[in-house]
């Protein structure tokens, strides 16, 4: 009889998939109190949503159900209690604290996808996570050079990129 | 030569860029070009560790790109406006990080890291633009070759180590895209096509 138990690769996408859906709702919920910023945070929440809407097609494909997204703020806050973050949703009131609040939760997703990386099986699906992980590496980047755009130095600040994990 | 001394000496810096006879001549048009006397490093294979001769091509093919970009932020430096310098070093000192760290792993891999490249024809910029062209063309070579690279290296850490650099030459992009007024990320996932 065959297992009904999702692979290994399904699992760790599956982590991943939460992550994005949770940092889309996020983006979304920030972006609207955020008027300066909310051009740049548009795209980045564009991107995230393609790479869940990448991650659920192949979580789909090796036969396991994609995570619901959170609906409303307190499902997200309990996503967001998953990765350790030192800010939650509910922190953010100044533009300064979205932008603090968003790089924190993208460099999550940096590191989820570096502890992923070597637990996959497929190498399209390798490829896949590196390729998204180094689209969360420029979100963090660009961020980061919003929060400081003065110092564009500031922006990247380390050769090896492995976020918060 | 030792890329972490490099790395931490800018006296050592001057002496690999010496080496890599990496030269810019200011005027109206500016040969960016690295002629001259590459040694080889003196690296020799390690003993005990069992070769991986893949992951050792690979990794060559990594660390000339790496050299490449060396060159090319060294020469473009100078050229750049005083904002976008400084943030030119800074990609500058991480791309001979880049370098040291796959010197190492070919080396632990009992390879033999490639030496600096005899030259580098990096063409004639004549502007702040043409520079910044020049380095996204840098960038977006090494970020193809490490999104190809990644899945051909032997599974485990190896993979994310090298993928901390490809997110490392995708926010080099992101900001140099940025500073030639082009849209910073194009693509959700980055393949080094834009």
């Amino acid at each position: 009889m065959r297992s009904q138990l999702p692979s290994g690769d399904a699992i760790v996408l599956r982590a991943a998939l939460e992550v994005e859906q949770v940092a889309s709702f996020a983006y979304e919920h920030v972006r609207s109190s955020q008027p300066e910023s909310a051009p740049l945070l548009g795209t980045l929440a564009a991107q995230d949503r393609e790479h869940a809407r990448i991650l659920g097609i192949a979580v789909r494909s090796l036969g396991a159900t994609p995570p619901q997204p959170p609906a409303d703020v307190k499902a997200a806050e309990k996503g967001l209690a998953a990765l350790h973050l030192s800010r939650s949703i509910a922190d953010v009131r100044t533009e300064n604290g979205a932008l603090d609040f968003l790089i924190e939760l993208e460099a999550a997703a940096e590191g989820v996808y570096f502890l992923a990386i070597p637990k996959l099986s497929d190498s399209r699906l390798v490829r896949a996570a590196a390729q998204i992980m180094a689209n969360e590496a420029q979100h963090v980047a660009l961020l980061r050079l919003l929060r400081h755009p003065r110092d564009p130095a500031r922006a990247v600040p380390t050769a090896f990129v492995e976020g918060k994990h | 030569m030792d890329y972490d001394q490099i790395l931490h000496d800018s006296h050592s810096r001057r002496a690999f860029l010496h080496a890599a006879g990496v030269t810019v001549t200011s005027g109206s048009a500016v040969f960016l070009a690295a002629c001259g006397r590459g040694r080889a490093s003196s690296a020799s294979a390690t003993t005990g560790a069992a070769p991986r001769a893949a992951d050792v091509a690979i990794l060559n093919n990594a660390i000339d790109l790496e050299h490449r970009a060396i060159a090319a932020y060294t020469a473009a430096i100078p050229l750049l406006s005083s904002t976008t310098q400084k943030a030119a070093k800074q990609f500058l000192l991480q791309e001979f990080a880049h370098a040291s760290a796959l010197s190492s792993l070919i080396k632990g891999d009992g390879g033999k890291p490639r030496p600096v490249a005899p030259s580098y024809n990096l063409g004639r910029p004549r502007d702040v633009a043409d520079v910044l062209t020049l380095l996204h063309m840098i960038e977006r070579a090494a970020i193809t070759a490490y999104v190809d690279a990644i899945p051909k290296l032997s599974p485990g850490t190896l993979r994310a180590r090298i993928a901390s650099i490809l997110a490392n030459e995708a926010q080099h992009i992101a900001l140099v895209r940025q500073a030639l007024g082009q849209p910073p990320v194009p693509e959700a996932l980055v393949t080094g096509s834009a």
